[in-house]
């Protein structure tokens, strides 16, 4: 309980994070759920994404996943020109866990991601590699892995502005890399991940906007339920720090819930041995009437 | 100087002034034509052995040194050809070893033979002739002269060398050599094979053609080389080398039957131009322009070529008016007129002697078009229109402006054949630039004619008028001919007025938001007034002054009022509408704008008109604006990032890309919602980089 507390002042910090492209490719329903405390975790539905260091433990999957934000409806008039509708969502796949060595410690997982909207769309075609080394002591392990990104943005004009016509039409793309780590001991989990390695200026995009960032996280088990915290830096704006608790109700039913500066989450999840279902209901709490809904299936063979 | 007073003192003298004047004209614009001819003036042929005295173009062939089955011995050098109003001349630089034969084969359009292997020989018609050879000719090449020399000796008429006509005997059915009159150098004082040697040949026409040929009169020459003649066992040499290059390969044995195919044809004119070369002129003719192909002369021809174009005849036969140059045997002509004939030849760079002529006609629409330069009046219509000189099938307008690259696709409407679109001007100054496309049957015609050129407006606000009694504002393509003025009482001498026009874009948020609800700018005008170096905006006159409009909108003149603003509030003026114009007495010079629609204050009309730029690049100074169809009382703005943070809020509907510390956002996807008189409005927008 000590160690978890020792996360809470830096929940505190006042941040204003601006936005940046691809700021959401590191989350999936369960990071979502529990206020972005990933990292450390020990069952995040995709490491790929992540922690690449949780890859050398995954099974072979799939994995699926689609997130859709809800606004309420505009009462201003569907009809006004130049309106690009706030349709956003996200979409990802991965497929992996395949071994890439005898033992089933090294192994490797593939995936693609999307955000889009009407005019704009984001995407991430990821390649990870990760494996988990014994260490002599009995309780602990060590996991390391990699994921390589290739990143594209595009847009499309304002079409409804004549000047505007094929002049921002455009796409452009990026190479960049993760790198992660978690060491295990007991109980304990502690992660780190170091994103957007490469300077994203080998690809088109500007270094400005695919930003660098650190995140660690945290995981305890007490037992009868278990929490995490992490905290994320990002190049050029303050920390931001979320925390993450998840309840066991049967052997196949938890709920979870967390927060951080900008969201409220909760969901339920449904895990067998071969199947598991997420269900995350976020409220982004400072945007009146705004939530997203994040659902991911993940089947294991 | 007693002489100039004579009558004829003066008739010379203005005689000699106006050759002076001719000829000072003739060297401004033709100085280049006029260079070429003095380069290559017509000289004399000296028929010394020695072929320095030929002018480039005269030099018709230079022959590969390499070509010969035989080795660098039996080489054939070059060819010239030329002619005065006596003679045809010409040279040739060879080398051959012993017993080989050097023959000329002349074709001058008149009957001759297919072959020369069976020529029977002057002294006895039974007889095969000595100098008969197993060449064959294809088709179109039927020689009735030869020339020829052992090896280098060039004996002239001696030893049985020299020229001769081959003379059809009817009675025999054969063809006999028989010796015809020429002139040639003289003899190779060396007269053994393997060296270089030149010479020299003038044929007088009488003996070519019975006379100075008709213009337009063909010669064709083929210079062949030749194995000798072994007459006690039978065997008559064939070519194994020729002037021009040959498409069949040589006979392996000397004496080998041999088919010449290719020949040179040169094409008799009796104007400046000794010797026509003709080059196969090719025309293809496509949309506004005309593809010009030739032959290059000989295989090793590497010059630049003028190539003359014309619809005056006697000036091309001249090597007058314009010429493009290029190296390359091909070229397009640009910017041409439809259903004209035009005159192409071309000519060597440097040289007088001119390819044969050939002409062509483009045909399709002819189209006139009055193109727009300037537009003042930017965000308004302009109308783009050409007519044409038929019905067209389609008609299409291309345009771009700003940063776009890429020009858009419009079709024109029609009046009769009268072309037009009304395109609206960007709301702001730059250039836009436009061309069209128009089609018929016959083919297409663009304008502007030059192939991807195109027009260019320059859209600028800004009209300066100079004091006068009344001072014409010019009407949206800067002409004068606009029933817009100004009156000049209350300004002084030198004044003078500038007018920048404007549109709603272009007003700041100030008079933006005063503007009346429910009215929108049509059009409107600052107008300050330059007075020595100062400028004022606004200024205050003396008295009232007259101003009258003309408005550039399709509103019905009653729905428009004329309004100034004071920099708080609009005030609408006294105007009368005169014959489709907007008279009013102003009493200040400065932001003066037309407003259409009148007042219905009603829940419906409480709208958004639209949202410009959800796709918008803020270190651009663009914006993401909400335009609404009336004035809202209340608005509250908030901006938030993908993950629901807020990140800007404000009480105007303009977002300008930046955060609440002012700094300009990073590139993504961010969420707004806009509140206003109750209202709520949410939606995504783009911001670039």
């Amino acid at each position: 309980m000590k160690k978890f507390f020792l996360i809470w002042p830096i929940l505190i910090i006042v941040s204003l994070p601006v936005g940046a492209v691809f700021q959401n490719l590191n989350e999936t329903p369960r990071t979502l759920i529990v206020g972005n405390s990933g990292v450390a975790r020990p069952q995040s539905d995709s490491f790929l994404v992540v922690n690449p260091a949780g890859l050398g433990r995954e099974e072979k999957h799939i994995f699926l996943n689609y997130r859709k934000y809800l606004f309420d409806s505009p009462t201003a008039g569907d009809d006004i020109p130049g309106y690009i509708s706030a349709d956003l969502s996200q979409q990802y796949v991965s497929v992996g866990g395949w071994p890439l060595t005898s033992g089933n410690i090294w192994k490797m997982s593939v995936g693609i991601w999307q955000m889009k909207s009407p005019a704009y769309s984001e995407i991430a075609y990821l390649l990870g590699t990760g494996a988990a080394v014994s260490l002599p002591s009995e309780n602990s392990r060590l996991n390391l892995g990699v994921t390589l990104k290739i990143l594209q943005l595009n847009y499309r004009p304002d079409d409804y502005i004549q000047d505007y016509l094929n002049r921002y039409g455009s796409s452009k793309s990026a190479v960049s890399l993760d790198a992660g780590l978690q060491y295990e001991w007991r109980r304990d989990i502690f992660g780190v991940v170091v994103r957007n390695i490469l300077p994203a200026d080998i690809g088109l995009l500007e270094t400005t906007n695919v930003l660098p960032e650190i995140q660690l996280g945290y995981w305890h088990d007490f037992g009868r339920f278990n929490l995490s915290g992490d905290v994320i830096w990002r190049r050029g704006n303050s920390a931001t720090a979320g925390l993450g608790a998840e309840l066991p109700l049967t052997s196949f039913l938890k709920i979870a819930a967390g927060l951080n500066q900008q969201k409220v989450g909760a969901g339920i999840i449904l895990d067998t041995s071969k199947y598991s279902l997420t269900l995350a209901v976020v409220d982004l709490y400072q945007m009146e009437n705004s939530a997203l809904i994040d659902v991911g299936f993940k089947w294991r063979w | 100087m007693a002489a100039w007073v004579t009558p004829a003192g003066l008739v010379f003298w203005q005689n000699f002034k106006m050759r002076l004047f001719k000829n000072l004209l003739f060297w401004l614009f033709f100085s280049g034509a006029l260079l070429n001819v003095l380069a290559s003036a017509p000289h004399t042929i000296t028929l010394d052995g020695n072929m320095n005295e030929w002018g480039d173009d005269e030099i018709v062939w230079l022959d590969s040194q390499n070509d010969s089955p035989w080795g660098s011995f039996n080489e054939l050098y070059k060819l010239g050809v030329t002619w005065d109003s006596d003679n045809f001349y010409f040279g040739l630089g060879a080398v051959l070893s012993s017993g080989n034969h050097l023959i000329v084969y002349i074709d001058t359009g008149t009957c001759g033979v297919s072959s020369v292997a069976d020529l029977r020989s002057p002294e006895d018609i039974n007889k095969r002739w000595y100098w008969a050879k197993n060449n064959y000719f294809d088709e179109g090449f039927r020689p009735s002269f030869q020339w020829h020399s052992y090896q280098t000796e060039f004996k002239g008429s001696a030893g049985g060398q020299g020229l001769y006509h081959y003379v059809y005997q009817a009675a025999q059915n054969v063809w006999q050599a028989q010796p015809a009159t020429f002139l040639q150098s003289p003899r190779n004082p060396d007269s053994d094979g393997g060296v270089y040697r030149e010479v020299e040949v003038a044929i007088p026409w009488t003996v070519l053609f019975g006379g100075v040929p008709a213009e337009g009169r063909v010669i064709k020459i083929i210079v062949s080389l030749n194995g000798g003649t072994d007459e006690g066992n039978g065997y008559y040499g064939s070519a194994h080398e020729a002037m021009p290059d040959q498409a069949n390969t040589f006979p392996s044995v000397w004496y080998g039957s041999y088919t010449l195919t290719n020949y040179l044809t040169f094409v008799y004119d009796n104007g400046n131009n000794r010797s026509t070369i003709a080059r196969n002129l090719t025309i293809e003719t496509e949309n506004n322009r005309a593809k010009i192909i030739w032959d290059k002369r000989g295989t090793r021809e590497s010059t630049t070529y003028q190539v003359y174009h014309s619809t005056d005849l006697t000036r091309i036969k001249n090597l007058q008016g314009d010429y493009t140059e290029t190296a390359e045997n091909e070229i397009y002509l640009e910017n041409l007129n439809r259903n004209v004939t035009y005159y192409v030849t071309i000519a060597r760079k440097g040289e007088n002697s001119r390819s044969e002529l050939t002409h062509f006609i483009l045909s399709g629409p002819v189209l006139s078009h009055k193109a727009v330069t300037n537009f003042s009046y930017p965000g308004k219509k302009c109308r783009l229109q050409f007519s044409s000189d038929r019905t067209l099938s389609t008609a299409k307008l291309y345009w771009r402006s700003g940063e776009r690259m890429e020009f858009q696709e419009i079709n024109l409407l029609s009046s009769g054949n009268t072309y037009y679109y009304d395109l609206t001007m960007p709301d702001a100054s730059g250039n836009l630039d436009y061309y069209f496309v128009a089609t018929d049957s016959e083919g297409a015609t663009t304008l502007p004619r030059l192939s991807g050129n195109y027009y260019s407006i320059t859209i600028s606000s800004e009209i300066i008028l100079n004091r006068a009694e009344q001072m014409i504002i010019p009407d949206e393509y800067n002409e004068t001919n606009f029933s817009s003025y100004l009156d000049g009482e209350n300004f002084l001498p030198g004044d003078r007025v500038r007018i920048r026009t404007f549109g709603y874009n272009d007003l700041d948020t100030v008079a933006r938001s005063a503007l009346p609800e429910n009215l929108s700018l049509v059009c409107g005008y600052e107008i300050s007034l330059q007075r020595g170096e100062k400028i004022y905006s606004p200024y205050f006159l003396g008295a009232e002054t007259t101003l009258v409009l003309r408005h550039l909108s399709d509103y019905n003149i009653s729905q428009l009022s004329l309004w100034y603003f004071d920099g708080r509030f609009w005030e609408k003026l006294d105007a009368d509408s005169d014959n489709g114009r907007l008279r009013a007495r102003i009493k200040a010079l400065g932001r003066l704008a037309i407003l259409a629609g009148s007042l219905p204050a009603t829940a419906e009309a409480q709208k958004i008109a639209r949202i410009a730029h959800s796709v918008f690049a803020p270190a651009r100074g663009e914006f993401l604006e909400f335009i609404f169809a009336y004035r809202p009382t209340e608005i509250k703005f908030n901006v938030y990032n993908i993950n629901g943070q807020r990140i800007y809020s404000g009480d105007s509907a303009i977002w300008n890309g930046r955060d609440s510390s002012g700094q300009i956002v990073e590139p993504g996807v961010y969420l707004y919602q806009l509140r206003y008189d109750g209202k709520k409005l949410t939606g995504s927008c783009v911001v670039l980089r």
